[in-house]
């Protein structure tokens, strides 16, 4: 059970809790149970019951300090899915019962020049506010409150037990694509993981000639069910060099473990290509870097891409939705958030854990 | 008189009398350039010759002729790209130009057409490209230069030509990224004002954009300001840069500095969802390394870029004479080739270096 209190949220007794959460008191720590009542619920906000929720490796890397210090206790958790249980008076666009989802951002001003010209997942005068898993407590909980402005309408046809990692690895992945996107172009996405295995079926649909490149070679049928026209080994140099200067986007959905890991992963792009970048390793990981000739005398880019605007989550949405994008994923009880949480951060989850909530806030009362 | 070593392709000669042609070439890595009159074997029927009026001098003259970027080139290396002059004479194909008309060089001198990158019209990165000079082509350092006319651009009238051969490197460098990823609205940031930040700084204006130069030399302030830009900042000190992060735009690099911290502070110049372009380049062995972090949670591009493709090239012509738009040059006579190139080495010239080929060419008696 959880003993440090979070300011914002009154630690209470099981049976007096309104929530549930997972929550952290220091880096590399197990999770502790946190019953809890929300503070006042603001008239912008929705407070949600989840059905399901994701994890993904970002809580980890926010939970144990990977890129900066954060303040303690933490619940983090930002792929959230569940209906509408209380809302503020200003809320006209959700009803109670109404099924909705969430992702990394909690909320954006709406007046700045980022807010205005569509990047609201960019905006910069929240503060604190910016992001669901921290410093507010976040999705490893039964409820989750936030500004309902960041909450996205999730049709029912979607399987509940599969949304959830939409809204973070979905998001992630075809914001980008849909960005860069240009049906004759050959596309490459490298990893083939929770984020990797949507980009190759978003990808795919899209229209463009995707090829996945994995450390795997036992992966090569699963992304070709995918939609995968080529697989490529990148542990084989002569795979490698075969596929060298192939591709005008290349999708890096996997952290390169060494420089030259790194440097191999650029070989693979057409001169005057982008190479795309959405994942942040630790700090302590290696430097992304590459020969300045390879740069300026190949004419490369390298962008970056962060989740979607709130206009990019609901076509996301819908993109999925009609042409039956789900993740794969793997099922475990609320009360069994450590071995999820374990295997996410230690093992090889096949593709994403996801939590059931189900009957968790009445059975956690007794 | 020193026996001259023979080359590969052209014919060396004993004196200029029998020559079509004199070089400056690179007999070894070090020491001077020398004269070098040479004949061609031939004109193809594609190739157009030209005589050499003004030939600009770039510091990748340096990084090629002294073995920097390959220590294995073949001598005698005779560089230069940066070309303007008149048709002397024309292969029997030849239908795009004529005797007499006053054309240009840049630092490529052979796109394929046919592949995915010429047909999509980056023919600066053709997979069969060839450079201006190589093992096998002397470059402009010479009284004549020869090329096929699928690389050879028309000077528009007007043109300075005393002026505009840099343009050819130098300004096409900084114009075609600056065209590729501006908007008229946006901030620009020019970080170096030397050979390509003084023209950058001179484009970013025209084309409407409000222009920071960040350079050491707050010395030569309202010079800056005289080429277009608004203000001035430190180009290195990382203190300063901390406090203009995130405030450009568009931020066009002309340095390379070794300093991890002030590398990651210019690209963190560029505004969420901005272009940062990186053209300057060093020495071959030294990595970029990305400011991955900053570049994913601000959602920036980081963009290389070489020269420009032909298009580009031929518009930035042709801008550049409309918009009076020109480096500020120090002129050499051709005997004074050797100090020219020594001046552009020393990073001392004041910005660019230009040679004055024509007027020793024709009184010497190499317009033939």
């Amino acid at each position: 059970m959880a003993t440090k209190e979070h300011s914002l949220y009154k630690l209470v007794t099981k049976e007096q809790a309104e929530a549930f959460a997972w929550s952290f008191e220091g880096p590399n720590t197990e999770a502790l149970l946190y019953p809890f009542v929300f503070p006042p619920i603001q008239p912008h906000e929705v407070r949600i019951q989840q059905t399901y929720f994701g994890l993904c490796y970002t809580d980890c890397h926010l939970v144990n300090q990977d890129w900066f210090p954060i303040n303690y206790p933490s619940v983090p958790g930002h792929e959230i899915l569940g209906h509408v249980v209380m809302k503020g008076d200003q809320v006209t666009q959700f009803q109670i019962g109404d099924l909705v989802g969430a992702g990394f951002i909690r909320d954006s001003c709406g007046n700045c020049k980022l807010c205005i010209q569509g990047n609201d997942q960019l905006c910069g005068q929240k503060g604190d506010e910016h992001f669901i898993p921290l410093p507010k407590f976040g999705g490893f909980a039964t409820h989750v409150q936030f500004p309902a402005k960041w909450a996205f309408p999730i049709p029912n046809t979607i399987p509940q037990h599969l949304a959830p990692p939409l809204l973070c690895a979905g998001i992630t992945v075809f914001a980008p694509l849909k960005r860069y996107f240009n049906p004759n172009k050959e596309v490459a996405i490298i990893g083939i993981g929770g984020l990797g295995h949507l980009a190759i079926k978003f990808s795919a649909a899209m229209g463009m000639r995707t090829s996945a490149i994995s450390t795997s070679p036992d992966k090569e049928q699963e992304a070709k069910s995918y939609g995968a026209i080529d697989f490529i080994v990148s542990k084989n140099p002569e795979e490698m060099a075969k596929a060298s200067g192939r591709f005008d986007i290349i999708l890096s959905c996997a952290h390169a473990s060494t420089v030259e890991e790194f440097i191999d992963q650029t070989k693979l792009l057409k001169n005057g290509g982008d190479f795309i970048m959405v994942g942040i390793p630790a700090l302590t990981k290696v430097e992304l870097q590459l020969p300045f000739y390879s740069l300026v005398c190949r004419q490369i880019s390298f962008v970056g891409s962060l989740v979607g605007s709130r206009q990019e989550n609901y076509e996301m949405i819908e993109f999925a939705n009609k042409h039956k994008i789900y993740p794969t994923c793997e099922e475990y009880e609320f009360e069994n958030f450590k071995t999820a949480y374990d295997k996410l951060l230690n093992g090889r989850p096949k593709y994403r854990c996801v939590v059931k909530v189900g009957n968790a806030p009445q059975t956690l009362k007794q | 008189m020193q026996q001259l070593p023979a080359h590969s392709v052209y014919l060396v000669q004993e004196s200029k009398e029998t020559a079509d042609a004199v070089a400056y070439a690179f007999l070894q890595n070090t020491g001077e350039p020398v004269q070098y009159p040479y004949k061609y074997p031939n004109i193809a029927d594609d190739d157009v010759r030209i005589r050499i009026l003004y030939t600009g001098l770039c510091h990748s003259d340096c990084l090629h002729s002294r073995g920097l970027w390959d220590p294995n080139i073949k001598y005698p290396s005779c560089p230069g790209h940066e070309v303007v002059g008149l048709v002397e004479k024309v292969g029997t194909g030849v239908t795009k130009f004529k005797v007499g008309d006053k054309v240009g060089c840049n630092p490529q001198r052979w796109m394929c057409q046919t592949c995915d990158l010429c047909k999509k019209g980056d023919n600066q990165l053709c997979s069969k490209g060839i450079f201006l000079y190589d093992d096998n082509n002397f470059g402009g350092y010479s009284t004549h230069i020869q090329v096929a006319e699928r690389m050879v651009f028309r000077i528009p009238e007007g043109f300075n030509d005393a002026l505009g051969s840099p343009l050819l490197c130098a300004g096409i460098t900084v114009y075609a990224p600056l065209k590729r990823y501006y908007k008229p609205n946006f901030s620009c940031a020019v970080i170096g004002i030397g050979g390509l930040g003084h023209l950058a700084v001179q484009y970013a204006a025209k084309l409407g954009m409000t222009v920071t130069a960040f350079t050491t030399s707050k010395n030569r302030e309202q010079e800056i300001k005289r080429l277009g830009a608004s203000n001035l900042s430190s180009s290195i000190n990382v203190e300063s840069l901390k406090t203009e992060q995130g405030k450009y735009d568009i931020v066009i690099n002309t340095l390379y500095i070794e300093d991890e911290e002030v590398f990651k502070s210019h690209q963190r110049l560029t505004a969420p969802t901005g272009t940062y372009i990186q053209v300057g380049a060093p020495p071959s062995k030294v990595n970029f390394k990305l400011d991955h972090a900053y570049i994913i949670l601000n959602q920036i591009r980081v963009a290389g870029s070489l020269i420009g493709n032909y298009d580009e090239t031929q518009e930035m012509l042709e801008f550049s004479a409309q918009n009076n738009v020109y480096p500020i040059v120090e002129t050499f006579e051709f005997e004074d080739f050797p100090k020219a190139f020594d001046r552009m080495e020393k990073a001392q010239a004041k910005f660019r270096c230009v040679v004055n080929v024509g007027k020793w060419a024709q009184a010497n008696g190499l317009w033939k």
